[in-house]
């Protein structure tokens, strides 16, 4: 009897382990899919941009590239990877692409360098953001493309402004193609038009320093004012730098717009003490959130009319425009910092690796998505009747609460935003006012400068940490001996390595203007 | 001395029951504010007596559902086949170190000794997984690497030289036993408290592990459920800190969402089984704590 038990326990604990190997296993190293004969490929009329499209060699042999997608917030992989697939423009191209999607909160750039490292299959990586997108541009993890970009693929180098170029070009080389939204962006609260309109308030040429009369009125009629928690106030920090700051890499490292050339920390600086000073006044006087410290949200405030006080947004057309349809409210526009022109917000790249084994069709399938709305549409939105409707010619997704957000990404780093199909709520004009909305704004004269920071990690982190410490503190007004305490920042920064982060910046910043 | 502790057992039931309270009120107070409103959590906090109640935070991590589900049948699959092999692989090398007069037994132990010492790193780790064993994407990476533990087998060899005789091993040897049968019908049976807390720990730490499920699969539908969670809190804490780039349905989605009621939410879940697990392995879990201290 027990010998029976005991065999039947080995048998389970086998049947087990078999099991859960089985359970959807399988080895990694998935044939790439048939892809069809260049003879079998249909020359069908696309509608792929004639600069590019003549070029294309008439037979072409297939090509499979794996495409990571950083941050994809959609669903349903397959299906549109299938639906891709069968669009005309690929076909033409004689491309098939196999998604691998990073959901947004994954770490992306640890998944994609172990990738990289250990030359598994990606070919493009679409979304690449932030530092270590170029670092992966400085290490040679990505392809050159200037070539191409300037003998084949002259459509997608113009469909791109001159300075959006600039940010992805590394020693005359260029390494990805930033997505193209809009560029121009200042810091801006809405508020209730109804305020506005009860007293009187003139909403122009403001600056983050004039706003005690908007705070009065909004505590007089029993609002909240900011409805910035603790952790978030640095935003009125940044409204203020932006005035006169251009940020190179973090507001210690700045330089301004009367002197480029010369690297300054924010703190020292006038601008900072006056914003100290102010928010301190307001803090005084019952115009910042008594709470502020322990507030955990504005929820309730933000989603009642009636307490609702000023909402923060980055006021670029595509937010503005997002937060103002969203919140269903009639909401007026308090702009505090000027019109910057910046392509900080084109950090998202497409890039080609080094190790694709057809960089040109690369490009050319890249050139796509910044030249052709089906295809950017379809990466972007998911398809037609399955993940949104289309009313309009702007996107809804009101029968499909499940796919309420872009299928791969947010449509701003993907591609070619002008050509995609605007959501519900946007004007009719959709994105044409873009380019007008950008006209206006201030450009900066350090567009393209990237700090690089590989040799002064240590005294970043060291330096963060005090900034973290005190930027809040003092921008919410809280701390009573302001200039006590900002000197006692200071010298904590300096005193954890602010000085070497000014040199080093300086001596990159005095390079770039050199070789400028 | 039966009288003095008698006269102190008052005070050690105040001390304890201050402990006890101070462990189990965070975990009484998650289970609260998940069941909060937004708008109570938004006026008071976190509290023991929110003013208003609701199950939306539930309702939205139930959207997930499905997904939840599929992830809790990966989780439970990892932490008993994980823990099992764990314990198989382990307890049979550690029986084999535990056999001083085997000729393989000193080189075996620094072997062992300089893999827990000395690691390859991630990337080594990462391309030996993925383009060596082909494990990518593949459930059994879920359970292969951390069959055999250095560490556990140390503590099992120790406990093995120290709690089965020599005598018991060589009369079972006079009686016939090889040493499959010595090793399955003497020694494990034998080994059962150490077993049992060395699961237990190895359990749990497969309960939370998530690192490996993100890093080596892709497909959505073998996500395990910390990776899961963390992706649904991960994915609301990104959209939040990139408003700029969000589309209008995006930002309805986030006003409505119970951001903090859904955290906790979460963390019910997720501390649900361990929970309940918990008092069945007290037992041998105290046992096992003592383990390792005992010189061999």
């Amino acid at each position: 009897m027990r010998k029976r038990s005991n065999k039947l326990i080995a048998v389970l604990l086998a049947a087990t382990i078999i099991g859960g190997a089985m359970t959807g296993c399988g080895s990694n190293v998935e044939p790439k899919p048939t892809e069809p004969s260049s003879s079998e490929v249909k020359e069908t009329p696309g509608s792929v941009e004639p600069s590019s499209s003549e070029e294309v060699e008439e037979s072409l042999d297939p090509v499979h590239f794996v495409v990571w997608i950083a941050q994809a917030a959609g669903s349903d992989d397959k299906i549109v990877e299938k639906a891709f697939n069968e669009l005309e423009e690929l076909k033409e191209l004689n491309v098939t692409v196999e998604f691998k999607t990073t959901p947004a909160g994954d770490k992306f750039d640890q998944k994609l360098d172990l990738a990289l490292a250990a030359k598994e299959d990606v070919d493009i990586v679409l979304g690449d953001f932030g530092a270590n997108a170029y670092a992966r541009m400085r290490n040679g993890a990505y392809a050159d493309i200037s070539e191409l970009l300037d003998t084949k693929y002259t459509s997608l180098r113009d469909t791109l402004l001159p300075d959006h170029w600039t940010n992805v070009t590394i020693d005359g080389g260029i390494y990805g193609v930033p997505s193209y939204k809009e560029s121009s962006t200042h810091a801006m609260f809405l508020v209730q038009q109804s305020v506005v309109d009860k007293y009187n308030l003139d909403l122009s040429n403001r600056t983050v320093l004039d706003l005690t009369d908007v705070l009065e009125a909004l505590k007089d009629d029993g609002r909240a004012t900011f409805m910035l928690k603790y952790s978030a106030m640095s935003y009125l920090r940044d409204a203020m730098a932006e005035i006169n700051h251009i940020k190179l890499n973090r507001w210690i490292t700045s330089a301004t717009y009367e002197d480029p050339r010369t690297v300054v920390n924010f703190y020292e600086t006038d601008d900072w003490k006056e914003l100290c000073l102010q928010t301190r006044e307001w803090y005084e006087n019952g115009l910042i959130a008594s709470d502020i410290l322990t507030k955990e949200n504005f929820t309730a405030e933000t989603n009642d009319e009636n307490l609702c006080g000023l909402i923060y947004t980055q006021g670029d057309y595509l937010s503005l425009y997002a937060q103002k349809a969203a919140r269903g409210m009639d909401l007026a526009e308090l702009q505090i910092s000027p019109d910057n022109y910046t392509v900080a917000g084109n950090n998202y790249n497409a890039c080609v690796t080094t190790t694709c084994d057809d960089i040109d069709r690369a490009v050319a399938f890249i050139e796509l998505l910044f030249t052709n709305s089906n295809v950017k549409n379809m990466i972007t939105y998911g398809i037609e009747g399955m993940h949104y409707d289309l009313v309009n010619g702007q996107v809804d997704w009101t029968n499909y609460p499940d796919h309420a957000t872009a299928w791969a990404t947010s449509n701003t780093k993907i591609g070619n935003v002008l050509i995609s199909y605007p959501p519900v709520g946007y004007p009719e004009e959709g994105y044409a006012l873009y380019a007008e909305y950008a006209k206006t704004a201030r450009k900066s004269p350090t567009t393209g400068f990237v700090l690089d920071t590989s040799n002064i990690t240590n005294e970043i982190n060291a330096v963060k940490a005090v900034e973290i410490e005190y930027v809040n503190m003092l921008a919410c007004g809280v701390v009573e001996d302001v200039e006590a305490t900002i000197a006692e920042m200071n010298q904590k920064m300096y005193d954890n390595g602010l000085q070497t982060i000014i040199d080093e910046a300086q001596k990159q910043l005095d390079a770039w203007w050199a070789a400028k | 001395m039966m009288n003095k502790i008698k006269s102190n057992q008052p005070i050690l039931t105040i001390v304890l029951g201050i402990l006890t309270l101070v462990a189990v009120l965070p975990l009484v107070l998650i289970v609260i504010v998940s069941f909060s409103s937004t708008e109570s959590i938004s006026l008071n906090g976190f509290t023991f007596f929110p003013s208003s109640w609701s199950l939306e935070g539930w309702q939205y991590v139930s959207k997930y559902s499905g997904q939840i589900v599929q992830s809790y049948i990966i989780t439970i699959y990892e932490t008993v086949v994980g823990t099992i092999l764990m314990l198989l692989i382990t307890s049979m090398f550690a029986y084999a170190l535990s056999r001083s007069n085997w000729m393989l037994t000193p080189f075996l132990s620094i072997f062992l000794l300089i893999t827990m010492l000395f690691s390859g790193g991630m990337v080594s780790q990462y391309i030996i997984r993925t383009n060596v064993y082909h494990l990518k994407d593949n459930l059994l990476v879920l359970v292969i690497p951390g069959a055999m533990s250095v560490y556990n087998c140390l503590i099992m060899r120790t406990f093995i030289k120290s709690n089965v005789p020599e005598s018991l091993i060589d009369a079972a040897k006079m009686d016939g036993a090889g040493e499959m049968y010595l090793y399955f019908k003497v020694i494990l049976p034998l080994m059962k408290p150490c077993l049992a807390a060395l699961g237990f720990m190895a359990a749990v730490g497969h309960w939370n592990e998530w690192q490996t499920s993100m890093l080596y699969i892709s497909d959505p539908d073998k996500a395990s459920l910390q990776l899961l969670l963390m992706r649904i809190e991960n994915s609301m804490q990104y959209l939040q800190n990139n408003m700029e780039n969000l589309s209008i349905a995006e930002i309805k989605a986030l006003q409505t969402a119970p951001s903090d009621s859904m955290r906790m939410a979460i963390l019910c879940i997720t501390m649900g089984p361990i929970l309940i697990a918990y008092p069945f392995f007290q037992k041998y879990f105290v046992k096992g704590i003592t383990v390792g201290s005992v010189k061999g």
